[in-house]
């Protein structure tokens, strides 16, 4: 039984016309010489003249528009995403400014006078007694009751602030006439 | 081949424009290649609705690595090559699940240009047949066969589209008929077959009345 795959093999380069005109004429008398090749010759040419006269599928007429679509919907997310890091980054961004800012002008004005923050500091130290009492009293219910209290206390305080610091940021700060990316 | 450098020098500035961010110079380019990206993904797949989800994903992934495009590439070949590759992950993702033909809406797909029903017909049924044969290709073998056939890309092309060499392309061109031309003859051995065993089975019939001899 003669080995058909050279045979095909070569009868595949024909097929994309990569065989020179004396190539193909040694395959066509190679192909003449064993009739064992025959029906899978005659299969390999009728499948390449089928696929040959197959169509292009084309797609329904508003594919390219969903498409469209869908690419300006990923740039409107991407958008959005952008903005709210620049949002929150700038909102973060704030806290330090903020916070120099005051301290500046405690420095300035205790600098001329430094008796005129004196009822101020003496109602610090009585808010700082009652949050230290306040603290204690959960610390002690914390340890009896539930030991996440606190850390849930306060991570429920601290992403308030920061929810309303956003907020604040995005109709004050960073108002949507000046949030235009 | 000087029709395709034409048509790559009057879209290198949508391309441009389009890795700028300039949406309506992508919707263009989407135009363009929406008809090979979804024939290629219908070939591959085989159902109307994953080819269409396909090239969608397809379109997304080129929109969004379109500066990691290299413009002294054909675009057919880097949006196909993104196409193919999808295609093949999810043929991998699907196993063994194939979809049967029934499922595959390939008339609606194939547009009638005013034949007889008789001719339609035919053509849908060759259509099926080709699509069957495709299916059961594996999906390595499948995309350079529908880069050869129907996107009329070179070897070199497809060994660009997917990462190949030429002669690995050759190889895989080559199996890829020969398992279609090995489907072919058992398709034929399975019709003569049961064309037989109708024959016996009409012989064998109480009604059957056997031809007169002269």
């Amino acid at each position: 039984m003669h080995d058909c795959q050279p045979l095909l093999n070569q009868l595949s380069l024909d097929l994309d016309n990569q065989l020179s005109a004396a190539e193909g004429q040694t395959l066509r008398a190679e192909i003449e010489r064993h009739p064992e090749c025959w029906p899978l010759v005659r299969a390999m040419q009728q499948a390449d003249r089928a696929f040959r006269s197959a169509p292009l599928l084309m797609p329904r007429h508003d594919l390219a528009a969903a498409i469209v679509q869908q690419i300006e919907q990923q740039r409107l997310r991407d958008r959005r995403l952008l903005g709210m890091t620049f949002l929150v980054g700038g909102t973060l961004s704030l806290w330090p400014v903020a916070l120099a800012g005051l301290l500046f002008l405690l420095a300035v004005v205790t600098a001329a006078n430094p008796f005129i923050l004196k009822g101020g500091v003496e109602l610090l130290v009585a808010l700082l007694r009652a949050a230290h009492a306040l603290f204690f009293t959960l610390g002690a219910l914390n340890a009896v009751l539930w030991p996440w209290l606190l850390p849930a206390l306060s991570a429920t305080l601290g992403l308030l602030l920061l929810v309303l610091t956003v907020i604040w940021a995005a109709r004050v700060a960073y108002a949507p006439r000046y949030a235009e990316f | 081949m000087t029709t395709a450098h034409t048509r790559q020098d009057e879209e290198s500035p949508w391309i441009e424009r389009a890795a700028a961010g300039d949406a309506n110079a992508f919707a263009r380019l989407v135009q363009a290649y929406q008809g090979p990206v979804y024939n290629l993904c219908f070939r591959m797949l085989g159902s109307q609705e994953e080819a269409e989800d396909a090239s969608q994903e397809t379109f997304l992934r080129a929109y969004s690595h379109l500066h990691r495009y290299d413009p002294q590439r054909r675009f057919i070949t880097w949006i196909l090559s993104i196409a193919s590759n999808h295609c093949i992950d999810r043929l991998r993702r699907r196993r063994f699940t194939w979809l049967s033909m029934e499922d595959t809406p390939l008339a609606e797909t194939l547009a009638a240009h005013g034949e007889s029903p008789a001719k339609s017909a035919e053509r849908r049924e060759q259509a099926a047949e080709i699509q069957g044969w495709i299916e059961q290709l594996d999906p390595l073998y499948r995309a350079p066969l529908i880069l050869l056939y129907w996107h009329d890309l070179s070897y070199e092309e497809i060994a660009d589209t997917m990462q190949l060499t030429v002669p690995a392309v050759k190889s895989r061109l080559h199996r890829a008929r020969k398992q279609v031309a090995e489907l072919i003859l058992a398709e034929e051995a399975r019709r003569e077959s049961a064309e037989r065993v109708r024959r016996s089975d009409l012989q064998r019939s109480p009604h059957f009345v056997a031809p007169l001899e002269a």
